[in-house]
């Protein structure tokens, strides 16, 4: 599994907001993408999912390319920006929903998810109910939920108490160890370091850096 | 698309919404029966022969849709677009908002969940406009008659010009059925415009009220141009999806070319421009 990016640009308005990015992202490898508000990272992150088309260049997943040969990739989870789900459904009747789409995971597995992230599967709050810091995390379970090939989380560690940091850590560690490329962007520059293996510095729609991190070291 | 269009159907029928629509359509079919049909109510077996030869008060001529132009049935069918749009009208302008649908678009084509959504409001507000009809019908059909219509009895308005006369007076339940059928796909269409000014409004109230404004903008403009072209005014949904002939030489065909209308310009709008935009 890969995502390769060829020379993608994209204007919204007049504005650059992508500029001329050639990357290749590898499954296996947790990256982190490091910017400004307004840099680019989470219109990257847009277009992997596909919901932005690139102005030029293109994006190609695994031998095909994006908007031409697949309108979103065949297996991913992401979690851009605000998590969204529905206000009158719990926790796990949304994910319920989302999950019966694909149809490819069992309740079970919901469950798991959401345990994963320290979300209690029985609990009968709606999502108008739960705490900033609570939707962030069932963002993420939706995000993982049905163990997608690339993982992309913007900002997950937001609004996330620390035991939840530590959970969200795990997951991606879990995530990476099955083979799965998972993307993250964060502005903690330590947490960043911590989860990532490469990181990519992103100013102005372009990629001004590239960190790739000896975690063997970092670990011992 | 199967599984999306089950998640949009259940969402449509199980919402809050659709059950507050029927509940306010009852409210005005029900107050029609308690205000004008009931009062009229005649002992069980009577027939024109032991009413002294007169047409009896029936189901044909005392349900909502026989009395047409008393007040809570002009109400009604005047409503109709308003009340189209509360079920799931409005249900992608909130979820475009909130930015729910990303989670969708990650698991689906676009197309299936624009596609479902359609069918889940058009199938929504027919059928929470066409129960307190139906309701409205069983309860007069519980305390009147089913008489068959005398062409001859002054109590119809129905002469051989209008839609469906010689089906009133052969089979009305026939011609109550084709109207509650009209009624339930025009509804439907007209719902189907909350979607499409959910691409473009940003505010909630003028996407509810979109049918509404669509449906006065029709009546109004209609009225106005009848008086130069007459034939005009039978185009208008104000009178055709009345039951009672308000007007005469209303005839179906051109009704099913303005549904024809209605719903390509309001499907392949919504489809290809919701697929197409770009997602935030």
């Amino acid at each position: 599994m890969y995502i390769e990016f060829h020379n993608v640009s994209k204007v919204i308005k007049g504005s650059t907001v992508l500029d001329g990015i050639d990357i290749l992202f590898e499954s296996g490898k947790v990256y982190g993408m490091r910017g400004k508000n307004g840099s680019g990272k989470t219109m990257l992150m847009r277009a992997i999912c596909g919901f932005i088309l690139p102005t030029s260049g293109t994006i190609d997943i695994n031998g095909e390319i994006l908007g031409k040969d697949i309108t979103f990739p065949r297996s991913i989870g992401a979690l851009i920006e605000n998590p969204s789900f529905i206000d009158g459904d719990t926790g796990f009747q949304n994910l319920k929903v989302l999950a019966s789409i694909q149809n490819t995971i069992e309740k079970r597995q919901i469950r798991y998810a959401m345990e994963s992230v320290g979300l209690d599967p029985d609990d009968t709050r709606k999502y108008r109910k739960y705490s900033l810091g609570m939707k962030q995390k069932l963002g993420i379970a939706c995000a993982v939920m049905e163990n997608p090939d690339i993982i992309l989380l913007d900002e997950p560690i937001n609004a996330i108490d620390e035991k939840g940091v530590q959970q969200v850590q795990a997951i991606i560690q879990r995530a990476k160890d099955r083979g799965a490329l998972v993307l993250v962007a964060c502005h903690d520059r330590d947490e960043l370091e911590f989860l990532s293996d490469e990181i990519y510095e992103i100013e102005s729609g372009k990629i001004v850096g590239h960190e790739v991190l000896n975690k063997t070291r970092a670990e011992e | 698309m199967q599984a999306m269009l089950k998640i949009e159907l259940s969402r449509a029928f199980q919402g809050k919404n659709f059950i507050i629509t029927i509940i306010l359509g009852s409210i005005i079919t029900m107050v029609h029966f308690i205000l004008y049909a009931l009062p009229m109510a005649v002992p069980e077996g009577v027939t024109a022969q032991n009413y002294g030869g007169l047409y009896p008060p029936t189901v044909f001529n005392e349900w909502i849709g026989g009395q047409g132009l008393f007040l809570t049935a002009t109400l009604y069918f005047f409503l109709l677009p308003l009340m189209a749009a509360i079920p799931y009208g409005d249900s992608y302008y909130l979820e475009k908002k909130s930015g729910y649908p990303k989670n969708i678009f990650l698991r689906t084509n676009k197309k299936y969940y624009f596609i479902s959504k359609y069918i889940a409001v058009f199938l929504s507000a027919g059928t929470a406009i066409t129960i307190p009809l139906l309701l409205n019908l069983l309860v007069t059909m519980a305390m009147f008659p089913s008489v068959l219509p005398d062409i001859n009895a002054p109590v119809f308005m129905m002469n051989p010009s209008c839609m469906w006369s010689s089906m009133f007076y052969a089979a009305p339940y026939g011609y109550i059925f084709c109207y509650l059928l009209l009624d339930f796909v025009f509804s439907g269409l007209l719902a189907t415009i909350s979607l499409v000014a959910g691409l473009w409004m940003r505010h909630h109230l003028g996407v509810l009220l979109a049918p509404f404004l669509f449906f006065l903008i029709i009546y109004f403009t209609l009225n106005f141009m009848s008086i130069y072209f007459r034939f005009l005014n039978t185009l208008n949904p104000g009178a055709f999806l009345n039951p009672t002939p308000v007007i005469d030489g209303i005839t179906l065909p051109p009704i099913l070319l303005e549904m024809l209308l209605l719903f390509c310009a309001t499907f392949f709008v919504y489809i290809k421009e919701g697929v197409r935009r770009e997602v935030f």
